[in-house]
């Protein structure tokens, strides 16, 4: 069976700098796969690459059976790819419900259909905080608020892949503890995620399977469990760090 | 102060004027991070296309209609030929060069098709004036700051209400957070020249029957309406619509109250005083440095 996402011998470059050499990676379909490693690895330039947010210099992008590499991000998301950005990336100066409505701009019909109404009051139910401040400016939400409404809005293209973008940064452990269990959840109801994180203990607590990004390239892929008792593994990414 | 009461009024109009160039240099602004400065000439373009259509005998509303037609694809063919090729880095500043160039080449082919003088353009609204208070205005002079004020009201609404609104301000805040959820950039830019540029051949056949039309008449309107969209603060679209009316009226208060001759030279100055003192315009939000 052909996986939902796969990636073969890809490189991003920016000017000399090669910020991604031959990477190569799979998600099936409903999995939860997680990319660690260090700033500066290379992690967020590949999720760049693949949601076309960043041209790829080489290699193969493949979703659901249909080359994607070099397509731009407004038509990759119309196939199925949602990104939550590193940095949130929300609509500061628009309301909560207006970030959410576009959200869902690359569906059919866009807004104000009754599918999308629907898919709002999910997210609300999801995080309760975000119906009290639907009306509020999105930029006066708390960091952790904003994250939940970057979640919600890359939820809103109804994806069948979720990327996320080293969701932990800046957010309080307390934060991360209510929203490392939605993704599980939204994992478990079938919703396959590919999660890049500096938080290594998190990201192989929750993620199937793990892939090592070192210096552009991918140094080691496996189970989770099975990289979170790898030496190399914990004595770079595990040994030495806090647990959230 | 029945004088007093007549610049106020003439001073909404032209400053209606104004607002109306600056809401386009503030829409095109969003989209594009490039300012369009062949706009002056979308102007000149509404009003002189309108008179040649009546010169040719069709009737009045679809010689402006067929006018706005002609400003909407000129400035759709200016963003795709003048500014999208040259505005692909922030810091990029060619468009500077060929916009400008742009309207040079429209104003002499004007001038060649049209004639170097002015003309009027016939409207019931410059019949003859109504008295307010001693001071006499015309009703076009009235109109003008009205459909500016509208103008921006509805601006808002479409912004808030509908996906193509909410897209601009989307692509105006981070281009990169646009393209995720879906929002194809290039659409939205060209959809945001088409609409400038529709406003400012409707500002230009507005204007047209107070101030004369000319093949020239777009230099003066089209700086000025820059300099309010930047002292109002190009982020913001009433603060651009605010700034044209003050701007309208302080020119004719000038202009009464001093000479003419010195309108320019006090506007401008003003204009370099409020930008020591804001320098993001007086309602303008501090541009982000975008990733």
């Amino acid at each position: 069976m052909a996986a939902l996402l796969e990636v073969k011998n890809l490189s991003v470059t920016y000017g000399h700098v090669e910020a991604v050499r031959d990477v190569s990676l799979q998600v099936e379909a409903g999995e939860y796969v997680s990319i660690i490693g260090n700033n500066g690895a290379g992690k967020s330039s590949t999720l760049k690459a693949i949601a076309g947010v960043v041209k790829p210099a080489g290699g193969e992008i493949v979703l659901d059976g249909k080359p994607i590499a070099g397509k731009p991000s407004y038509d990759v998301v119309r196939l199925g790819l949602s990104m939550v950005p590193e940095g949130r990336l929300i609509f500061a100066d628009q309301t909560v419900e207006d970030n959410l409505y576009l959200g869902a701009y690359a569906r059919r019909g866009g807004g104000r259909s009754r599918e999308v109404s629907e898919d709002l009051e999910r997210m609300f139910a999801l995080f309760p905080i975000l119906k009290d401040r639907r009306q509020q400016l999105a930029g006066s939400l708390s960091g952790g608020e904003q994250q939940m409404l970057a979640l919600s809005r890359g939820l809103l293209s109804r994806p069948r892949l979720l990327m996320i973008d080293e969701m932990s940064l800046g957010l309080a452990p307390r934060v991360l503890e209510t929203l490392f269990p939605v993704i599980e959840m939204l994992n478990r109801e079938g919703l396959a995620i590919l999660l890049v994180e500096q938080l290594a203990t998190v990201a192989l607590r929750y993620a199937h399977r793990s892939y090592v990004m070192e210096d552009s390239r991918i140094l080691l892929s496996g189970p989770s469990r099975e990289l979170a008792s790898d030496e190399r593994v914990v004595e770079a990414y595990l040994g030495r760090r806090k647990a959230s | 102060m029945s004088a007093a009461l007549q610049y106020f009024l003439a001073g909404l109009g032209i400053g209606g004027i104004y607002a109306l160039v600056a809401i386009g240099f503030h829409i095109m602004w969003s989209s594009a991070k490039a300012v369009n400065f062949a706009h002056g000439d979308t102007l000149m373009l509404g009003a002189v296309l309108t008179i040649v259509f009546l010169d040719h005998g069709i009737a009045m509303p679809l010689a402006i209609l067929l006018s706005i037609g002609v400003a909407i694809v000129f400035g759709v063919v200016l963003e795709r030929v003048a500014i999208r090729p040259f505005a692909d880095h922030a810091a990029s500043i060619g468009w500077m060069l060929t916009t400008i160039a742009i309207g040079i080449m429209l104003e002499s082919y004007a001038t060649i098709e049209f004639g170097a003088f002015a003309r009027p353009l016939p409207s019931p609204g410059v019949d003859k004036p109504i008295i307010i208070f001693g001071a006499g205005v015309f009703i076009q002079e009235l109109l003008i700051p009205f459909v500016a004020v509208l103008i921006v009201v509805l601006l808002g609404i479409f912004q808030r209400r509908t996906q193509l609104g909410r897209a601009m301000r989307a692509v105006a805040f981070n281009r990169v957070a646009a393209g995720i959820v879906g929002i194809n950039v290039l659409h939205v830019s060209m959809f945001s020249f088409a609409l400038a540029s529709a406003l400012g051949g409707l500002a230009g056949i507005l204007v047209a029957p107070v101030i004369q039309a000319s093949a020239t008449m777009g230099l003066l309107l089209g700086i000025k309406g820059f300099a309010v969209a930047i002292i109002g603060g190009i982020t913001s679209a009433p603060g651009v619509v605010i700034a044209g009316l003050l701007y309208g009226i302080i020119e004719k208060f000038v202009d009464g109250y001093i000479s003419t001759a010195a309108r320019e030279a006090v506007g401008f100055s003003l204009v370099i005083v409020v930008l020591m003192l804001f320098p993001q315009g007086l309602f303008g939000r501090r541009e982000l440095v975008k990733v």
